[in-house]
């Protein structure tokens, strides 16, 4: 799973504690989710959603899951 | 936090960071966990003391049994309480902490058994008990303290 998180984040000017205290969750927790360490639940899927008021799929990109159910080899 | 002005302006930014820190890892939930971990050693201490100095008796076995055991449910309890108060990556974590601690301690506790029918000395299993709920308060305090 791929995501632009980081991306947004700076787009709004925030430092990883600022978008930690935004979502009630711990710093550590945002840095697992913007490289890729930790795929959020989706309660915390649809709380960034929400606060970017973007939709779940522009920011998270299940690349391979749409692979392996397509049978696309790139 | 501006330290451009007042008492604070002499300190340099490296020490704000440490004693910022410091402050961070000395929250409730570590504090918590450390006291009730503490207690545990206390009655698990009285609980030695007691088997040792008092007569034998119904208040002898029930001191033994009830204060290692009493204290332990405090100690998990507070454990418990910890781990609510995480967010669901640091609960992943925490989860991970204990499955590494019970591999370890179930891997200690099978050499024991080997070494014992070698002819090594008999351990008690409050020593292997300890040992593991060590290693876990370890692994658990520093997934609080990476978390900060």
């Amino acid at each position: 799973m791929i995501n632009i998180l980081p991306a947004l984040r700076a787009q709004h000017g925030w430092t990883q504690g600022d978008l930690a205290a935004k979502l009630a969750v711990s710093r550590q927790t945002v840095n697992a989710v913007e490289t890729g360490r930790y795929e959020p639940s989706l309660s915390l899927a649809f709380a960034i959603a929400a606060l970017f008021a973007l939709p779940i799929e522009q920011i998270f990109q299940a690349h391979r899951i749409a692979r392996k159910f397509t049978g696309e080899s790139n | 936090m501006n330290t451009s002005h007042g008492p604070l302006a002499k300190i340099d930014e490296a020490a704000l960071t440490r004693i910022g820190r410091m402050q961070g890892f000395y929250t409730w939930p570590t504090t918590a966990i450390l006291l009730s971990y503490w207690t545990f050693l206390v009655g698990l201490g009285l609980a030695a003391v007691v088997s040792r100095f008092f007569m034998p008796g119904s208040v002898r076995e029930v001191l033994v049994i009830t204060l290692p055991l009493l204290t332990l449910l405090l100690h998990v309890g507070t454990t418990y309480l910890v781990y609510r108060a995480c967010d669901e990556y640091l609960r992943q974590r925490i989860l991970k902490c204990a499955a590494a601690a019970a591999v370890m301690l179930a891997f200690a506790a099978v050499a024991d058994f080997s070494l014992e029918r070698l002819g090594r000395p008999y351990l008690s299993m409050s020593v292997l008990n300890l040992c593991g709920w060590s290693l876990f308060i370890v692994l658990m305090l520093w997934v609080r303290h990476r978390a900060r």
